[in-house]
């Protein structure tokens, strides 16, 4: 029997983002469905509808939603400082660089691209996004090391 | 319907004939994370039990999850379809009847 293998990435984001206490079970099915109808679409749209089914019931969501918002304060709160700061000072190197790795994207932007002009609303969204990603990666981790749910 | 889909197919329910079953009877596609969350949510409440069957090589060397419905959850399907049958009594409108 020829065995078609779904698509890897799909496999992989499934088995590191599905929370589900029964994901290998999942991965099995979609894995049997998959052979008797190979169609990466289908795959995908599957493993899509499981992320975002897990991250909703776990209330995931919630927690990366604040870590979106965490990132937008901290971007809005230098902006301001920024905005305000004694532009006769110099800037303290200790300062700069919190507002550097405080926000990754201004940082790299800064480091690799100093002559990109990007304003404070790319930033902010930005580091919102990054913050959001940054979230993802701690659930995910987070789930991972929760103790199994023992089924009854 | 997920509860009537372990009836209809007795011994055999796991994920992909009950999606299927589902799928076949309501025209829709359906997401097998959701068949497994509403399965869950049934366990939880006394109304689904699950074994795991052995992994098998057409899955991917994984395991089947068996799902059996409870003598709790076949009398929380009789109560339902006595409760809809009621309700569809007084709605002559909907039986081709007039109102």
């Amino acid at each position: 029997m020829k065995v078609s293998e779904p698509p890897r990435l799909a496999t992989w984001i499934l088995r590191v983002f599905s929370w589900h206490p029964d994901s290998e079970a999942i991965l099995g099915d979609l894995w049997e469905r998959y052979q008797a109808r190979p169609n990466s679409v289908w795959y995908w749209r599957q493993t899509l509808i499981e992320i975002v089914d897990t991250l909703m019931r776990s209330g995931a969501i919630f927690r990366i939603a604040m870590w979106a918002i965490a990132g937008f304060l901290v971007s809005v709160c230098w902006g301001v400082y920024f905005t305000y700061a004694d532009k006769a000072e110099p800037i303290p190197s200790l300062v700069y660089t919190l507002a550097l790795l405080s926000q990754p994207v201004a940082g790299v932007i800064t480091a690799f691209f100093p002559d990109l002009p990007v304003g404070l609303r790319v930033i902010v969204v930005a580091n919102a996004v990054t913050y959001a990603l940054f979230g993802f990666i701690v659930e995910a981790v987070r789930q991972h090391y929760r103790p199994l749910r023992v089924s009854r | 319907m997920v509860l009537l889909a372990l009836i209809r197919l007795g011994d055999d329910a796991y994920g992909v004939p009950i999606s299927q079953e589902i799928e076949e009877h309501s025209g829709h596609d359906v997401a097998l994370g959701s068949v497994y969350a509403a399965l869950e949510r049934l366990q939880d409440r006394g109304f689904v039990s699950s074994s795991v069957g052995e992994p098998t090589p057409e899955r991917g060397g994984r395991a089947k999850k068996y799902f059996k419905i409870t003598g709790k959850g076949m009398k929380v399907v009789q109560e339902t379809q006595q409760t809809l049958t009621r309700l569809w009594k007084g709605l002559p409108k909907l039986q081709g009847g007039k109102a």
